[in-house]
């Protein structure tokens, strides 16, 4: 049931003469979530907005499969959620409006809002009933009036997670999006991201396919390995003189691994994954450790045949 | 201590006490003159300035229409008062009142609209669209350069001196600047929520019209509010030189006949309309942006 679901293939990218990505290769299998991790500048929100399809890549595909048959990403779709860490919800609605706002501009026009009221006045009670169960289910039942600016930054992001999630998007990205938080709300947050894998875990049991593919980034690795089922390394610090380049031509992954599998009600026992801790220090950030990428990128099984796009 | 928080209740006794200060000088200033200058009226007292007012709102009697027929003759030469005397309603009407604030208040309004309008539609164009910015904004920048009250006789010219020409010019003045500053809230929108309405199902014009205008709305209303000064300066310049009413006109021909204690009255009343209108403004941004205060800028 499971198949893949977003592909990056050679994917590059740079600013000007700068650099940034390089041959970034990675398949995303539907009801995986991956944490993407990576030394501050490598690329991480570059990678990401290419995947949104605001910045498209210099070389290289991303490809979204819809169903069988992979298409080309090059423009932002409702296909694929995304939660940034800042300006995660739109100021002038209230948290009910903005999870009830991608309803609204998917399923009408402005053109029948303003001409079938009636119809309009219908839809948006549907809409509205829609947001507000959603916002329960993220406990924010008592927040469902309340602008932004009135609530804790936890309260913004779970409501941004509910935004995106009433969508349904294929894939859901987040973007840093607990980097603001205290402690206790960022574990909170965590759990979420584990009830949906175990939400998906239980619909693979029941024959169905899992609902929701979400792709991490994060600077914090605990947090990585903690809410993932697999991580991936982005780095730029990988051994490109062996390839014959006398500067950096950008960062590309060397780390993909699974991780061990968490449920929303585990203990947070960080020491538990000590060593792959470690490791990912070691891979990842070192700077002194040049790895070959090439043992991770040709991890990624071929499977379909995409070069005809 | 700099900054330091005052209560409500210290914060109104100075504000009331500089204004009563301020109308105590003024008392004792205009009773000074009129000790000096019996008379007198540049600076008149409370009671001459209470006739001013009742001369405004009130119709005046058939002597007093002479004797501001003679003032105006003398101010404005025997020419203008033959041309006053074939439409003698237009210099003094009933009610100057209501007359100067029908015409002053259509013209600013008419004008207001038009430059508001016209600058938040080009400047939503130039902010999301930037190739239309910077053919535009050039053009828009030397515009906003030029003194529309310097530029009044090309007014007169190419749209009279009717309602029409009172519209162009406020709308001239202000239009530049409103389209430039929108231009550039409309540039400042964060990056994240365009890229987040898109990935929600918007296509470009849902985005303009629901995440991109609400979210300059409060602005668009401080802006508005701003420009009321400036549309007042132009107007009032204007009507000064060609109106036949309105509330410049009235205050230049009773200047000329040193009538202050009704040009006086005429001035706070224009202030106290701006004011109301300052404050229309800023209560429909409250029913409208209610989460603008809140600190969601």
């Amino acid at each position: 049931m499971a198949g893949p679901i977003l592909e990056l293939k050679d994917l590059g990218h740079g600013f000007g003469d700068h650099p940034v990505l390089h041959q970034v290769n990675l398949k995303i299998q539907r009801g995986e979530i991956i944490a993407l991790v990576g030394p501050s500048g490598c690329g991480k929100s570059t990678l990401l907005r290419a995947i949104v399809g605001t910045h498209p890549p210099r070389e290289g595909k991303v490809l979204m499969w819809d169903g069988d048959r992979p298409c080309i990403v090059d423009s932002p779709g409702r296909e694929r959620g995304i939660v940034y860490q800042r300006y995660s919800l739109f100021p002038h609605l209230t948290a009910q409006e903005n999870v009830a706002y991608g309803l609204m501009v998917d399923e009408t026009e402005t053109r029948d809002r303003l001409f079938r009221r009636a119809w309009w006045r219908n839809l948006r009670k549907q809409h509205m009933e829609q947001a507000a169960e959603m916002l329960e289910r993220m406990k924010l039942e008592e927040a469902l009036h309340k602008y932004p600016p009135e609530m804790s930054g936890g309260m913004c992001q779970r409501v941004a997670i509910a935004q995106a999630l009433i969508m349904k998007p294929s894939i859901l990205l987040l973007d840093e999006p607990f980097g603001a938080l205290d402690e206790a709300t960022r574990e909170e947050l965590q759990r979420i991201l584990l009830g949906l894998y175990a939400e998906n875990e239980k619909a693979k049991a029941a024959g169905e396919e899992p609902a929701h593919t979400v792709l991490i980034v994060t600077h914090e690795i605990n947090e990585a390995i903690f809410v993932s089922n697999r991580l991936v390394g982005l780095s730029q610090y990988w051994n490109w003189q062996e390839r014959g380049r006398s500067s950096c031509p950008g960062a590309t992954i060397v780390y993909d691994q699974a991780t061990p599998i968490f449920s929303p009600d585990d203990d947070r026992d960080f020491l538990s994954f000590r060593d792959q801790k470690d490791e990912i220090l070691k891979q990842v950030f070192h700077t002194n450790q040049l790895q070959d990428p090439s043992l991770y990128v040709q991890a990624v099984p071929e499977e379909e045949e995409t070069s005809s796009l | 201590m700099i900054g330091k928080k005052l209560k409500r209740s210290t914060a109104r006794l100075f504000s009331f006490g500089s204004v009563l200060l301020l109308l105590g000088l003024y008392t004792v200033l205009s009773e000074r003159q009129q000790q000096l200058h019996p008379g007198d009226r540049t600076i008149p007292t409370w009671s001459q300035l209470w006739t001013g007012l009742e001369y405004l709102v009130e119709q005046p009697q058939e002597q007093e229409e002479q004797a501001e027929l003679d003032l105006l003759a003398a101010a404005l030469g025997e020419a203008a008062l033959a041309d006053a005397e074939k439409e003698p309603r237009n210099l003094l009407s009933d009610r100057i009142l209501w007359e100067a604030s029908c015409s002053t208040l259509s013209r600013l309004l008419g004008g207001l609209a038009t430059g508001l309008v016209g600058g938040v539609l080009l400047g939503v164009l130039m902010g999301c669209f930037l190739k239309i910015d910077a053919a535009v904004s050039p053009i828009m920048y030397f515009a906003s350069r030029i003194i529309p009250t310097a530029a009044m006789p090309i007014f007169f010219k190419l749209a009279g001196i009717e309602m029409e020409m009172y519209v162009t010019m406020i709308a001239f003045g202000s239009m530049p600047i409103v389209t430039l500053t929108v231009s550039q809230i409309v540039q400042e929108f964060p990056d994240e929520l365009r890229y987040k309405a898109y990935t929600l199902g918007a296509s470009h014009l849902e985005v303009i019209l629901t995440s991109i205008f609400p979210y300059i709305l409060p602005k668009v209303l401080d802006l508005a509010i701003l420009m009321i000064g400036p549309a007042l300066v132009y107007l009032i310049a204007a009507e000064q030189i060609v109106a036949g009413e309105g509330f410049g006109y009235r205050i230049r021909v009773l200047t000329k006949a040193t009538r202050f204690e009704v040009v006086y009255p005429l001035i706070v009343i224009l202030t106290l309309y701006a004011s109301i209108l300052t404050a229309a403004l800023r209560l429909m941004q409250k029913k409208l942006c209610p989460w603008y205060k809140l600190g969601g800028r």
